[in-house]
């Protein structure tokens, strides 16, 4: 065999080993940058009909704009104007020779269209046409105000509209400068797109690519030091060949070349073997979760573009190896041949040093291993604290305290339309809830989240709190987190230009205060709601609600992924004791598949239960029994549905609640005689000023009014019951009324239940009556005539959609009103409650989850973003390990004749192993502290200049004592791991091989 | 003591193809010298790290005070290593960051007891009381040796094996350091097993073999009587 050929070959495990941790790390690197980069061009297809190239941009001068404006760009004075009322507003003055609509802007909901000045004055938010006084910055000028007309343009409807020579007239203060972006040339450092979706997400990609690279960097790095060390072995082992080779005349080129190869060939294959592992792994975890059911809207494809940058990645990747290889090649053919490997001597240096030198220098392998222990640490470190950053970023959005609820089967929180009263509902329920906007923006090439809110409902649900300024007041105020204040160099006072976020548009905020929160709550503009929703949602919609502190509530709803619902209880209001009373539960399945559950009915201090099975959309009555042994009033409740039933003794004489307290004199009354629950009672004697009288079989009995006006007082009793007495006002003009009760079954109930209304009326007069009988309700008026002879009762029975509270009725009171001939005999009220149950019927459907909006995001843009980030955390583990053990397996080979001598003296194999340990936590501590040092200074600079900021997010490192710790004690253990292994393969050695190889 | 300290029984070693050892019979008995002369490539080194303990044999017995060490585990071997025997290495094998007196100390550092007066006494016997503190890149050839023979020495070995240990020295200095093996030997009643290809050294040596292609044949009927 010819040397070059002995030189290049013989690979032995350990080069297998570095061909492993050089494919971990490049499959590492790739498939982050494969996941991140598809998703780059996932949102591209995603938003194709998002793309607008149109920007806008607010200059202060109006003349300079006028004046630099090119051939495509359009000018719109602005300025500012007082009304008489001292509001301000702004006025916009679009020029005559304006296109109608700014090209490359609109998307197919909404045209981009610029608004035109009436022919005459300007348009605005007013509803008739007036002569309005405008102060403006230099003039004031009277002019006609019509209203707009009616379309949709690029700018909010507070806006007035003017002619420029109006606006100019007034005195210009700025303008507005449409960039239609078909020149291609380089927009302004703060404009901002029309429709900010897509260049949102593709700047955030641009961002991530870029933090992707500081990870790129890391993984050369490890690279670096895997591949020096083992190449480093293979040449110690082959001191003697190349010493010889060189001493009979090899060039030192010529070795450093076939070294190279050597270092080429190995770093190729494992960067080879990364690529296809990155790849195919990463596919894999996509369609795992795929076919796990997660809702992963990924497909990994290696387009040409992605296929550049991977193998630009890869590229760098074996140039770090081939540096490696240099690094290690350099000294055997430099200098003098060598046969053997040298030893240098150990100085004498003064007693004491001498002392610290015996305790802390290693005893089996030599400092030389410093220098590779602290970069594989610094890699290490840099993984732990990007880890903790991005934790730290994103804890906000992982807090079981607070929620989010999004609209049913919404892919995408970007997708969802909630109804924004739906936080009223959360909030009659005591849940701290915030309806808001997920509003994407972009100022210059940096994207940021604008969050379309109002702060106070913002500020309930975070820990957002202001520090400096005054919440927003107007519709154009906004609120800036103090972190994305920085990002963007925008200070409390400044104005800025917002765009559209899916929809084209132009609005102005005024920064009026910046608060602090955590984590990404710190890196948003919080702009009201008012102001977002014709540019992301629409009018009273919103994305999602986020919720606080309704998790026990609505988790414990959650838990019944059922869908299984009591929409009601029915039964009698009134029972006697010791009676069998009957009720029933009205169940719902608004769950999506059939379930099964168990329904529980709370009735005083009991429980009643009863199982039940529905499919989907059924709904059935249960029906339950019960006994009550004392009197009193008593409350069944199931599932936030509650009645009251009031138990009597039976033996209770009673007179309708509505029976009259006063009548003309002379006239007749019939007198009814029930129990509570209005059985009749025959035989009862019925007394009024000294005439008495007995109640018939069906409990009624004719007595005549006293023709004396005054007070009496009219008695009912019988043997065995409890006597009723009711006061009665003789007045002469006292109306004979019907006696009417109008009642609501149930009294409360949520947006799913049905109410009853009965109305009953009845004639206590021992005459004939026709009266007209008019029902008020939320439907409308309905009247109709009834003729009731004399002690007559008559009920009338109404459907919930016939009294208007059929469909769906909002979270509310409800008055219905009895009414005859113009006087109100009975009222009732019917209140839809906020309805817990209606969240609950959200989350059974899985629409409520912990967690944010963001994060629910991330979440379905990556799949189950915890296991990728598992197995990516993994992967950078390993490839670290995979570095260490190579720099201790490089020492401990150099040392391997020591280790030897020390076997062969005696020494255990637990002995070298726990000298080897203890040398490594001897070179672990400090390189655990430099790598430290070193890590958290690259992070700092990587931060100062703003390469950690991602969607405008700040990656802030936290350094808690947790932290420090946590990677200090993970560096040592890491060290110590990686010497035991490194070392296992020497320690089982021959003895006589370690000393004679 | 009785019986002897070291006792090889049909060793054989075997790399690949080849065989380096075969079937070597050898008996070690307590304060007796021992010459394995052979020529380059006999397989000498082999011997030595098997009867040292150092290589296992791929067949065959090493029984070291009667006790077979084929079935040891490698916990006992390294105990046996460090309290019976001792090794004199072909090229010393000194640790280059210990000085002198640390590396003859290191069998005794394995069991975390220093007898420093013990060391004190041998290396006064060595005559390199003065190099104590040296580290092993300052020292001569001659001065390794005797470092190295102290620490074969450290704990009290009942065997001290050495391989070619004249055979980096000069002749002069080679007699001097043969002396001193002889006469420390004699001092400690240690067995003592020179492994070298140099003929002359026989004459000095109770038993001397030959090992020839990895055989070994006992060469008492050509000793010389003193």
């Amino acid at each position: 065999m010819r040397y070059a050929t002995a030189l290049l070959s013989r690979w032995s495990r350990r080069e297998w080993l570095s061909i492993a941790v050089v494919a971990v790390t490049t499959a590492f690197l790739l498939g982050a940058a494969l996941l991140l980069l598809t998703a780059a061009t996932y949102t591209g297809t995603l938003s194709s009909d998002l793309s607008s190239s149109a920007t806008v941009s607010y200059e202060q001068s109006y003349d300079d704009a006028v004046a630099t404006a090119s051939a495509d760009e359009v000018v719109i004075a602005v300025t500012t104007v007082s009304l008489p009322d001292s509001e301000t507003r702004r006025v916009v003055g679009i020029p005559p020779d304006a296109p109608r609509t700014i090209s490359g802007a609109s998307v197919a909901w909404r045209a981009a269209t610029l608004p035109r000045p009436p022919s005459d004055g300007v348009s605005g938010p007013v509803s008739t046409v007036q002569q309005v006084e405008f102060v403006g910055p230099d003039n004031a000028v009277s002019t006609t105000v019509s209203p707009h007309r009616v379309e949709e343009t690029l700018f909010p409807d507070s806006w007035y509209v003017a002619d420029t020579d109006t606006v100019q007239q007034l005195g210009a203060s700025g303008a507005l400068v449409f960039d239609t972006g078909s020149s291609g040339a380089p927009s302004a450092p703060t404009s901002v797109p029309l429709i900010a979706a897509l260049p949102f997400l593709a700047g955030g990609i641009t961002q991530v690519v870029r933090t992707l690279s500081v990870a790129a960097f890391a993984g050369g790095l490890l690279i670096l030091v895997v591949v020096y060390n083992v190449t480093k072995m293979s040449i110690r082992d082959r001191t003697r060949l190349i010493g010889v080779a060189r001493a009979t005349g090899a060039s030192p080129w010529r070795i450093l070349a076939i070294l190279l190869g050597r270092v080429l060939s190995l770093t190729f294959v494992g960067v080879a073997l990364g690529y296809a592992l990155g790849v195919v792994v990463t596919n894999g975890v996509v369609n795992a979760a795929t076919y796990a059911g997660l809702p992963v809207s990924l497909q990994t494809t290696v387009t040409p573009d992605i296929a550049r940058s991977l193998l630009g990645i890869s590229a760098f990747l074996l140039v770090m190896g081939l540096l490696a290889g240099v690094l290690a090649a350099l000294p055997v053919v430099r200098g003098d041949p060598r046969f053997d490997q040298t030893h240098r001597a150990t100085g004498r240096w003064p007693q004491p040093i001498r002392r610290f030198q015996a305790v802390a220098s290693p005893t089996l392998v030599d400092w030389r291993a410093f220098t590779p222990t602290a970069a594989t640490l610094a890699v290490f470190m840099l993984i732990i604290l990007l880890t903790g950053s991005i934790g730290g970023a994103l804890a906000p959005l992982a807090t079981t305290s607070s929620g989010t609820v999004v609209e049913s089967g919404a892919a995408h929180p970007l997708n969802s339309r909630i109804d924004e009263s739906y936080a009223t509902v959360l909030r009659s329920y005591g849940i701290t809830a915030s309806p808001e906007v997920i509003y994407a923006q972009t100022r210059g090439r940096t994207p940021y989240l604008v969050r379309g809110a109002n702060y106070t409902a913002f500020s309930s649900v975070t820990d957002a709190s202001l520090v400096a300024g005054t919440a927003p007041q107007r519709a154009d105020q906004a609120v800036i987190g103090t972190d994305l204040a920085r990002t963007l160099g925008l200070e409390v006072g400044e104005t800025v230009t917002l765009g559209g976020s899916v929809t084209p548009g132009v609005r102005r905020v005024t920064i009026v205060g910046a608060f602090t929160g955590s984590g990404v709550t710190n890196d948003q503009l919080v702009v009201p709601l008012e102001t977002t929703q014709p540019l992301a949602t629409g009018p009273g919609t919103v994305h999602l609600i986020r919720t606080k502190n309704a998790s026990s509530r609505l988790a414990s709803l959650q838990n019944r992924s059922s869908g299984l619902l009591v929409t009601s209880l029915s039964g009698p209001s009134e029972v006697q004791t010791n009676a069998t009373y009957r009720f029933g539960a009205t169940v719902r399945n608004l769950g999506s598949s059939t379930a099964t559950e168990t329904v529980t009915v709370s009735v005083g201090n009991r429980t009643l239960e009863r199982d039940v099975t529905l499919g989907s959309d059924e709904s059935t009555r249960l029906s339950f029994e019960t006994r009550f042994e004392t009197a009193g009033t008593y409350e069944l409740a199931t599932d936030g549905v509650t009645r009251s039933v009031t138990v009597y003794r039976p033996n209770t004489l009673q007179l309708p609640s509505e029976y009259p307290t006063r009548a003309p004199p002379g006239s007749t009354l019939v007198v009814p005689a029930t129990t509570p629950n209005e059985s009749v009672v025959s035989g009862v004697t019925v007394t009024l000023d000294g005439r008495r009288a007995t109640t018939n079989d069906r409990g009624g009995v004719p007595i005549r009014v006293p023709d004396e006006p005054g007070t009496y007082t009219l008695r009912l009793s019988k043997d065995g019951y409890v006597a009723e007495e009711h006061t009665l006002t003789v007045e002469r003009g006292a109306p004979q009324r019907l006696g009417g009760r109008l009642t609501v079954s149930p009294s409360t109930g949520s947006r799913l239940t049905n109410p009853t209304v009965t109305a009953r009326v009845a004639n206590p007069w021992g005459r004939f009556l026709v009266r007209n009988l008019t029902l008020v309700s939320p439907g409308g008026t309905q009247t109709r005539t009834v003729e009731l002879t004399a002690g007559n009762v008559s009920e009338i029975e109404l459907s919930a959609s016939e009294v208007g509270l059929g469909d769906d009725p909002p979270p509310g009171t409800y008055d219905l009103r009895l009414v005859v001939n113009g006087t109100v005999i009975s009222t009732a009220t019917y209140r839809v409650t906020g309805d817990e149950r209606v969240a609950a019927t959200l989350s059974s459907r899985g629409e409520y989850t912990e967690g944010t909006g963001i994060g629910r995001a991330i979440e379905n843009v990556f799949g189950n973003v915890q296991l990728l980030f598992v197995v990516l955390v993994s992967l950078a583990g390993l490839s670290t390990i995979g570095g260490t053990t190579a720099t201790f397996a490089q020492a401990v080979h150099a040392n391997r004749r020591v280790i030897g001598i020390y076997r062969a003296t005696g020494a255990s194999r637990r002995r070298v192993l726990a000298l080897l340990a203890a040398d490594a936590v001897r070179l672990a501590i400090p390189a655990a502290v430099l790598s430290f040092g070193l890590a958290a200074a690259l992070l700092w600079a990587l931060a100062r200049v703003d390469v950690l900021v991602v969607f405008g997010i700040r990656l802030a490192v936290p350094f808690t004592p947790l932290l420090v710790g946590v990677s200090a004690l993970g560096a040592v253990c890491l060290a110590v791991c990686s010497a035991v292994i490194a070392a296992t393969p020497f320690v089982r050695f021959d003895v006589g091989r370690l000393l004679h190889r | 003591m009785t019986g002897p300290v070291l006792r090889g029984d049909s060793l054989t070693v075997e790399r690949g193809d080849s065989t380096i050892l075969a079937d070597v019979s050898i008996t070690v008995e307590p304060d007796t010298s021992l010459l394995i002369q052979g020529p380059s490539g006999a397989g000498k080194t082999t011997l030595f790290n098997v009867l040292g303990l150092l290589s296992t044999p791929t067949s065959g017995s090493l029984y070291v005070h009667g006790d077979d060490t084929s079935a040891l585990p490698e916990r006992k071997r390294a105990v046996l290593r460090r309290d019976a025997i001792g090794f004199v290495f072909q090229d010393f094998q000194l640790i280059p960051d210990l000085t002198a007196w640390d590396n003859a100390a290191l069998p005794q550092d394995h069991t975390r007891s220093r007898d420093e007066a013990w060391l004190d006494t041998l290396f006064d016997a060595l005559d390199i009381l003065d190099l104590k503190d040296q580290y092993p890149a300052t020292l001569s050839g001659g001065e390794k040796q005797r470092v190295a023979i102290a620490r074969a020495l450290a704990n009290r070995p009942d065997v001290v094996f050495a391989d070619e240990p004249t055979g980096q020295l000069d002749p002069e200095t080679a007699e001097r350091v043969l002396d001193l093996l002889f006469r420390v030997k004699d001092q400690t009643d240690t067995a003592l097993v020179v492994i070298s290809h140099d003929p002359t050294l026989s004459d000095q040596f109770e038993e001397t073999h030959v090992l020839i292609d990895g055989s070994l044949r006992r060469k008492s009927d050509e000793r010389i009587p003193q």
